[in-house]
């Protein structure tokens, strides 16, 4: 739905981790989420009702929440588990494990939604206790699969043998460290090695002590390694033999409680579709809370009330400034968008494309109400990341996204940052206006953000603009900005209402905020006289 | 007899330690194994063990080298992955599905049954090892041990350990002299001392991921993040302020000290999180001395001591007793351990 570089402008990345499920599982399931298609509005509608009908329950149950965060939080990713499950062999007990886990998930929300019939509909026909009992041997379900408690006499022979093997070898090793400690009052290293002084009376005794063996020599110190004694290594063959006949007896246990899963492997995927799905239902529940914003409905137009960008509203608010929410309503057609530099335009258009985006996947959307019209795809034309990418100058990378974005078949939202600015302003301003007239009568809805006065003047197109920067001298910016940092500061002094526009010419806001940039008095003095040359009041 | 836990001061403190090392094949694996069989033979409750990056194999992944096996005993709870549990001769009990992957399949925190040798499965984010050592402290872990990466700090992090065993050796230097200098280079880096009392007093309380400049009218953030750029809102700021200090919330490079030292920075402390996050060569750290440019930390790593290696892969051997003197000569105040020969040197300052 969104090009790589329109989705770079909204940083997309962002977005999708937006939601927080507790389960892997559940990260995975809203990572591969996609927007509806305009032809599935319905089915989108559908989906943001189940949603509020969610929300509604744990409102309706204050204890609903806090039963299945847990629960969620225990799923793990049964995704690779139920993929190796279809392999012939024998499941490696992690595989087992999550399937346990999974199980045990599906079983624990199932209780937890017991008074919730809406939502416990949607659950699997099979609640999977057989499979449970099957993992447990008829003992009590636990969240953790553990092969050692299976009832197997084979399992719990060959256990034991291994155990007895290794404790013998342990034993011996122990006993002869504990000997050489004693005998030579040395400390015998994890490595089993032991060093004694040059010229110490135990260097001969060690010399002629079978147990020992030289490694090293100098004239400091002589480096001893114990020799296990005989027996250790009979036992440490018995131990292989052991580990090997545990690995062959678990091996089959694992084939034997494998086969019943596979065959129904089908009803283990529904489990997971529906406990992962309920952890991500959950997390934009969550998330509808933390942006406190609101779910999307459907129309015939983008609306947008109160809208902010979180990403914005969060840097400003560790900057103790409140973010500006911004409203605005794009009917199909071309909506022209003007006013300063720095004044928000650009972030109008992202606001646009993020809210359309949120809306088209169902998800909560940062707003008082947002309505919207699914589209096909959300193009981005303009900014100068793409054309460092594609190589092209900017005005090429422009022009290029454009008539990518009008060959495409179905509607688009297409949001054009400045079109035209790139080249000649007398043929900027022409493409620019041919361009908004084209789009007005195509069944897209287009935002265009522009600077061009006449395209202002000349256009019949619904028109928003920026309210702009408060009345500020020069120096009581450079103060602002000297004490705040230039970002906070003009976030500080801007008025970023859309407003429909009122024609009352080109403003001085662009040269006021170079004055932000430092730039010499001298330049900015002369601008403004040849401003007012040009544009006598 | 000298014990490891003694010469460390480890019988009750640190809760939390890592072993880093000066180099690859420093003798890490070496010392975290002999630091869980002093454990096990002091009768302590059986540890919490993690790795930082891939440890556990038996042959170094570069050099082809044969390494010590991790010997661990039953209880000890691990972070291993799904494949390296089948190839670990310990047997293990599987306790937690951590949602963390690694090359070697999902990482599992787990209980070990029966004693063996075990592969552990590195981690490679700082958010997972802090996820891992909360999870295993729950599990019932009172002492967690780290395996650090042999080129990261990150296991160093304060946050995340009480106290660091510094694991150097022959690997680090043809001679004691070399060895010892490398080494107290290391240990001055993770030694960065701690900004003063008043400065901390002024750091924000919720910490932004941004560049603050402390100065005698407030503090002002630079818009730049990191400093990879030139940063030329600083040089207009230095020009209008006398900085009473820098917080650094990032990594500090050599470019990042670069544009500090352009922006026309001197006389004026560098305030980082911590020393791991200042990933500089002895050489950048004189040329910010050289301008009264002062690292310092928000939160010190406490180096509890050396463990010491006179053996480096290819051949060479350098003798553990000149070798230990040395390192006490460069660094007296760090007890000096070779956990092979059980060569013991107290500090001595």
């Amino acid at each position: 739905m969104l090009d790589e570089h329109t989705a770079r402008q909204v940083d997309l990345a962002s977005l999708r981790r937006a939601p927080l499920p507790r389960s892997p599982a559940g990260q995975r399931l809203r990572d591969t989420a996609a927007p509806f298609a305009p032809d599935r509005h319905t089915q989108a509608h559908q989906r943001v009702e189940h949603l509020r009908a969610l929300e509604n329950a744990l409102l309706d149950d204050p204890a609903l929440e806090p039963a299945l965060e847990p629960v969620l939080q225990q799923l793990g990713d049964p995704r690779p588990a139920l993929d190796a499950l279809l392999d012939p062999g024998p499941p490696s007990e992690a595989t087992l494990f999550a399937i346990n886990a999974l199980l045990r998930a599906q079983l624990e929300v199932r209780h937890a939604l017991r008074n919730c019939p809406t939502l416990l509909r949607l659950a699997p026909e099979h609640d999977g206790r057989a499979w449970l009992d099957l993992l447990h041997a008829g003992a009590t379900h636990s969240w953790r699969f553990r092969l050692r408690d299976e009832h197997h006499p084979d399992l719990a022979h060959a256990r034991n043998q291994l155990r007895n093997a290794s404790r013998a070898r342990v034993d011996a090793l122990t006993a002869l460290r504990d000997d050489i400690e004693t005998d030579y009052a040395a400390r015998v290293s994890a490595q089993r090695q032991i060093a004694l002084p040059d010229g110490d009376p135990r260097v001969d005794q060690a010399l002629d002590d079978p147990r020992l063996e030289r490694l090293h020599a100098s004239r400091w110190e002589h480096l001893f390694s114990l020799v296990p004694p005989p027996e250790t290594r009979d036992l440490e063959r018995e131990e292989d033999v052991a580990r090997t006949r545990l690995a062959a007896v678990e091996a089959r246990v694992r084939l034997l409680l494998a086969d019943p899963l596979r065959r129904h492997h089908g009803d283990l995927e529904k489990a997971l579709a529906f406990t992962a799905g309920l952890d991500l239902d959950l997390a934009l529940v969550q998330l509808r809370r933390r942006w406190d914003g609101c779910w999307p409905s459907f129309g015939d137009q983008l609306r947008i009330r109160d809208g902010r960008l979180p990403a914005v509203e969060q840097r400003l608010s560790t900057q103790g400034i409140r973010i500006q929410p911004v409203s605005l309503t794009l009917p199909p057609g071309t909506t022209l968008l003007v006013g300063p530099n720095m004044g928000g335009k650009t972030q109008t258009l992202t606001l646009a494309a993020t809210l359309q985006w949120l809306g088209q996947m169902a998800w909560p959307t940062p707003a008082a109400q947002v309505e919207l019209r699914p589209v096909d795809r959300i193009a981005w034309v303009g900014g100068t990341t793409g054309s460092l990418r594609s190589g092209l100058s900017r005005f090429g990378a422009e022009m290029d996204a454009l008539a990518q974005a009008l060959r495409q078949p179905g509607t688009a939202l297409l949001l054009l940052d400045e079109p035209g600015s790139a080249t000649n302003p007398a043929e900027g301003a022409a493409l620019a206006r041919a361009i908004a007239d084209h789009l007005h009568h195509s069944p897209h809805t287009t935002l265009l953000a522009t600077h061009f006065p006449r395209l202002r003047s000349d256009q019949p197109l619904p028109t928003l603009r920026v309210a702009g920067l408060d009345a500020l001298e020069a120096d009581d910016l450079r103060a602002l900005v000297a004490r705040h940092g230039r970002e906070e500061a003009l976030q500080r002094i801007m008025d970023f209402t859309l407003l429909p526009e009122r024609g009352d010419g080109a403003g001085h806001d662009a040269l006021r905020i170079a004055a932000a940039f430092d730039l010499p008095d001298d330049l900015l003095r002369r601008a403004a006289e040849l401003l007012d040359d040009e544009n006598p009041r | 007899m000298t014990d490891l836990l003694d010469v460390f001061d480890l019988r009750h403190g640190a809760a939390r330690v890592a072993v880093v090392g000066v180099a690859k094949n420093a003798g890490k694996t070496t010392t975290l194994c002999a630091l869980l069989d002093a454990l096990d033979r002091a009768g302590s409750p059986p540890p919490g063990l993690l790795s930082v990056g891939v440890d556990g194999e038996r042959h170094d992944a570069f050099s082809g080298a044969a390494k010590p096996a991790i010997q661990v005993h039953a209880g000890t709870i691990c972070a291993t992955a799904e494949q390296a549990v089948g190839r670990s001769t310990a047997r293990l009990d599987l306790l937690e599905d951590t949602g963390i992957t690694t090359p070697m399949g999902r990482l599992f925190l787990a209980r070990v049954h029966l004693p063996g040798e075990l592969l552990l499965a590195g981690v490679r984010h700082r958010a997972d090892l802090h996820h891992l050592t909360a999870r295993m402290h729950a599990l019932g872990a009172s002492r967690i041990l780290i395996d650090g990466a042999f080129d990261r700090l990150i296991a160093a992090e304060p946050t995340l350990t009480d106290g660091v065993l510094l694991a150097t050796g022959a690997v680090a230097g043809s001679t004691p002299q070399e060895v010892a200098r490398c080494t107290r280079d290391l240990v001055d880096r993770m030694r960065l001392p701690a900004a003063t009392p008043a400065l901390v007093a002024r750091l924000p309380r919720d910490p932004e991921h941004r560049i603050l400049v402390l100065h005698d009218e407030g503090t002002t953030p630079l818009e730049a993040e990191t400093l990879l750029r030139p940063l030329p809102q600083l040089a207009h700021l230095l020009r209008q302020h006398r900085p009473d200090a820098i917080i650094v919330p990032g990594a500090l490079t050599p470019r990042g000290a670069d544009h500090l030292l352009a922006a026309g920075l001197r006389h004026t402390p560098l305030v980082l999180p911590d020393a791991t996050h200042a990933l500089l060569r002895p050489g950048d750290l004189r040329r910010l001395s050289r301008r009264g440019i002062e690292l310092t930390v928000q939160r010190t790593i406490r180096v509890l001591g050396l463990s010491l290696n006179p053996v480096a892969p290819g051949g060479v051997h350098l003798e553990s007793t000149p070798l230990a003197h040395a390192l006490q000569e460069a660094l007296p105040d760090l007890p000096i351990l070779d956990v092979r020969t059980g060569l013991h040197l107290p500090p001595t300052a």
